[in-house]
Order: C-alpha cells, then structure tokens, then sequence
C-alpha cells in the first residue's frame, strides 16, 4: 500500500450564517486507508464529508486533491431526499454513475451496463437490477448507491452513515462487504458513523469531528453530553481499542505512523504541530 | 373536417407543441416544478402585450419575457434567498401587470387578445408553424444532448453534483427550454391553460410506468392525443380548442388515477416485505 496523500484539508473553515460547522480543520487522506468518522451530532461529520466530495465549499481555508479528479471520489449520502417515485429501476440509478466517465452526450453502453451489472451482483441486488429503485427496501436502496459510487471506478468513497436504523448483525455484513470492496477494488474509505461498537472494528483509524477533527480518537468529553460544554478544548482523549473507548492523557503519544504494522497504515496525519497549530489558544 | 387550412396548421401545431411539452413536462412533474409552468406563461403576457404594442413579432417579445422570468424564477430560488411560491407569485404578477400596462399605452381594442389568454386554432399562421417547428427543433436536440445528465440530476441533484455532472447549468437549461417551449405553443392553447399541456401527459404517464422510456414515450403519446382529439372535438362542437384539450386531459389523468396498476401495487407489494426484513446486507 502506498502511502501517497489523495486529499488534504488545510485549514479548512465552514460556516452557515452564525454557525459554525467546521473549524480549523487539518488533514491528509492517504491512499488505501480507511477511517471511521465519529463524532457527536452536528459535530461536522456529514459536512466535512461534503467538503471532501467537493459540494460544499470551505468559508476559509482549502482542499487540495493530489491526482484525484473528482468524479474519482464516490460520495455515498446518508439518506438521499428524492422522490423515490422516481421512474428509474436499481440498475439505472447505478448506471447514472457511470455518467461521469462516459462525458456529456455519450450514451452509456452494453459496457457500462454490464459494469453496473457486475457491482449489482457484488453488492447482492443481481435479483432486483431492473425493479424500480423505490420499490427497494431501505438497506437495498444504500447499497444501489453503494454500487452507484463504485462504478464510477472511484478511488476514495465517502459514506455518511450508510447503516443508520440497521441491527448489529446487518451492519456486521454490511462493513464486512465494504472491507473486501476496499480490498478487491483498492480503495480508501471514509465513513462517518455514530456507531461506537462496530464501525471501528472494521476500519484501521478513527477520526473524531466535533467542529474540528481530532485524530485517532475523541476527547472523551464528547460522550458526556452534561460535560461537553465544561471539558471541550482539553486533552483528555479516548482511546479506541476494538469495541470499548478508554481513556488516555498523553494525547499524541502515537500520532506518528506506525511503518512497521501494515494493518494500520494512517490515513490522517496529524498536522497539529505545524506553526499555524491553534492548540494553545483553545 | 382537417381539410380547411386553419384546421391544417392547428393540427400540426398541435402535434409539434404536445410532443415538446409532453417531453418538457417528463422533467417539470418529476422535478416538481409545475407551478413554475404557470408563473412562466403568465410573465409571457407581458411579452405578448409588449409585442402588440411596438409592433415586433410576439414570439420575440414573449420569449425574453418568459425566459426572463423562468431563469430569474430559477436564479431567486437557488440563492435560497426567497422560496420558490413567492418568486413564482412575484415573477407571475409582475408579468401581468406589464402586459396590462402594455396593452393600455395602445389605443383601441386589441381584438386577438383573448386568443392569446385562451389560444386559438384560428390564430396558428404558417410563420407561426416555422417559429414551433424551429423551437421544437432545438428544444428536442439540446434535451437529446443532455439526456442522461438531466435524468441524473432530476433525480439527485446533490450527488449529480457530486460526481461533477454540470447540474446547475443543466437546471438554467430546463428553465429555458420549459420556457421557450410554452412561448411556442401560447397561441394554440393559451396563458392559462399552457402549463395544463406541460404537467397532464408525464403525470398521466407515472400512473402508468416507473420505467423512464415508458412514461417518456406514453408522456408523447398522451398529450399527442389530447391535443388532437381536443382539436376536433373543439371544430366539431365550436367549443375552445384549449379548454377542450385541458378538460380532456384531466379526465384520461383522473381516470388513471383511479385505475392505476401502481397505486394498488405500492401499498401492499409483494417483495417489498420479504425485502425490507432481509436487512441491510445480503
């Protein structure tokens, strides 16, 4: 696995009016990583992810993708809000993501729709490809989108919360398609997830956004909704091993990448300690 | 009964501006845009007013007005400055208002007004049938063109703009295409009851199909029939051709509505539980 950087965040800010969404936020996407977002609600997590895929532009600070043309990013959405009345079957909602390679007026071919067809079945939905897409159950409709993105032969994939209301079970099977995808397809992957108990098993790095991202973890105030207000800003932070969070002070003691163990390549670098670090005046 | 000339060229009208907008409205219903439908035709009257009163041709004048309004509609409402009902209401007024103004700076009694309010078949002229022939044209080609990116971002905007599909120029190119395609058929159906033509076929034709080609072609195929046998039944029983082609559409929608094999499947569809139980992965 190379470890050659895909996106960065430089300093990126993202206000909406008087709120805040993101602040000062500072990282590297390397290639064939594979991070879980945590986070509270409203911490940033689906904003920074739209930031990434290029639909919501930072008020300050930038993005800058590293031979990474942007049809190259396949951004999953949480819940899409369309009409699922919509007249397309599974098939063509995939299909549409093959539009970005194919260029403006070019039809999509026998080749594309027997891609499509192939990632329908790789995805499970070989059976339903030419029903309706809101015929489809909710799980079904996240993994045509699933396919939708990966189509488009992506590099990096973004997911918001792609197994929201599913049972433990379902999201087992769901991240463990998503891990042999990565593998099969060799992508980098970000997904944002409240999910504390199986998401981060599935992936090598967590990244905690709460207005800015804290790498490898989340201080562990966040979790504590009564104190968040009080503690947010000092260096306590959670430390994830497997399933259960616990606590550390040292916050940066393994912020270096650790060359010798291939399973976690990082992913986020942690650029705190440049000059333009904001740490101290928190 | 088609052997009078006037006759001819209504009929050809007829068949030329159903097919444009049974087309155009495939995206207007799908992207909820009907009412716009309407605030376009009525800025038009400005335009129509405008034209009586300096004497230059009306499908000039009337298309700068209702392009003008549709972008400006379109423009309003993307900012997120003002919600689309207020822009729709203001454009609408406003457009009427100038044609009111228009049409009192011209002394005497403009006696084709009322045609223009509620189209005639009398009206259609064959310049009239170039200017449609030539509208249909291009509207057709350039919808050929963007097909697939306009399917795309009819049916998510977002993650068409994701994957770098140009979806905001694409909305512009809607507007004015719906436009332009309601400037050239105002004279056979009317102000009034234009949109009717735009929004009847394509919501008749999801009654029908949830296969895009499907409700396209039956969307053709609806208003083609609507319009011609709206026209003879208007020269039968001299009744107004708009009105009849409206009233007539109305009742093949409401009567789909009732019969529709896809109302009675949404409620109850066999898959659809069997599915939702199979959870997220499979």
């Amino acid at each position: 696995m190379s470890s050659k950087i895909l996106v960065s965040l430089e300093d990126v800010s993202v206000r909406f009016q008087e709120l805040t969404a993101l602040h000062d936020v500072n990282i590297q996407i390397t290639a064939g990583s594979s991070t879980a977002l945590i986070g509270p609600n409203g911490g940033g997590k689906t904003t920074l992810l739209k930031v990434i895929a290029g639909l919501i532009k930072p008020t300050q600070g930038r993005v800058r993708y590293y031979d990474l043309k942007r049809a190259r990013i396949g951004y999953v959405p949480q819940e899409s809000v369309v009409d699922w009345r919509f007249p397309v079957s599974a098939l063509d909602v995939v299909l549409m993501g093959r539009y970005p390679a194919l260029g403006l007026i070019r039809r999509a071919g026998r080749h594309d729709r027997e891609i499509a067809l192939t990632m329908l079945a790789r995805v499970g939905l070989r059976d339903v490809a030419i029903r309706p897409v809101g015929a489809l159950s909710g799980g079904q409709k996240q993994r045509v989108a699933i396919a939708r993105a990966l189509v488009g032969e992506p590099k990096l994939i973004l997911l918001d919360e792609p197994t929201s209301g599913a049972d433990v079970e379902a999201k087992d099977r769901f991240y463990s398609l998503i891990r042999e995808l990565k593998k099969e397809l060799s992508l980098t992957i970000l997904v944002a997830s409240h999910d504390l108990v199986v998401v981060p098993r599935f992936v090598d790095d967590v990244a905690c956004v709460a207005k800015t991202v804290h790498l490898h973890a989340c201080p562990s105030e966040i979790w504590d909704e009564e104190h968040f207000q009080r503690l947010y800003g000092t260096q306590m932070e959670a430390i994830f091993h497997g399933k259960v969070p616990h606590r550390m002070v040292a916050p940066h003691a393994n912020a270096k990448p650790s060359r010798g163990d291939p399973a976690r390549t990082r992913n986020t670098r942690n650029t705190r300690n440049t000059p333009k670090s904001k740490k101290g005046k928190r | 009964m088609f052997q009078a000339a006037f006759m001819q060229r209504a009929l050809i009208a007829g068949v030329m501006v159903s097919i444009l907008l049974s087309v155009l409205g495939f995206f207007v219903v799908l992207r909820r845009m009907s009412f716009i439908g309407v605030g376009i035709a009525h800025a038009a009257f400005g335009g129509v007013a405008l034209g009586h009163l300096l004497g230059i041709p009306i499908f000039l004048s009337a298309s700068v007005f209702s392009v003008a309004a549709g972008l400006g509609i379109g423009a309003v409402t993307r900012r997120g400055r003002i919600k689309e009902d207020t822009a729709i209401g203001i454009f609408f007024a406003a457009g009427m208002a100038l044609g009111v103004l228009f049409l009192s700076l011209k002394p005497g009694y403009i006696t084709d007004l009322a045609s223009y309010l509620f189209g005639s078949i009398l009206a259609v002229t064959p310049t009239d049938l170039w200017i449609i022939a030539a509208a249909a044209f291009l509207i057709l080609v350039l919808l050929a063109l963007f097909f697939k990116e306009l399917l795309a971002s009819s049916f998510d905007a977002e993650l068409a703009r994701a994957s770098g599909i140009p979806e905001g120029f694409l909305f512009y190119l809607l507007l004015g295409l719906v436009s332009l395609g309601i400037v050239s058929a105002i004279k056979l159906v009317g102000i009034i009851l234009v949109s009717a033509l735009l929004v009847l076929p394509a919501a008749t034709a999801l009654q029908w199909s949830r296969r895009y080609g499907w409700v396209l072609a039956l969307s053709a195929l609806f208003g083609l029939a609507y319009t011609v046998s709206g026209l003879a039944i208007s020269y039968w029983i001299d009744i107004p051709s708009g009105a009849t082609i409206v009233i007539l559409g109305t009742a093949v929608f409401l009567l789909s509505l009732a019969i529709s094999p896809l109302r009675r499947r949404k409620g109850n569809h066999p898959d659809r539980t069997r599915s939702a139980r199979s959870g997220t992965t499979g």
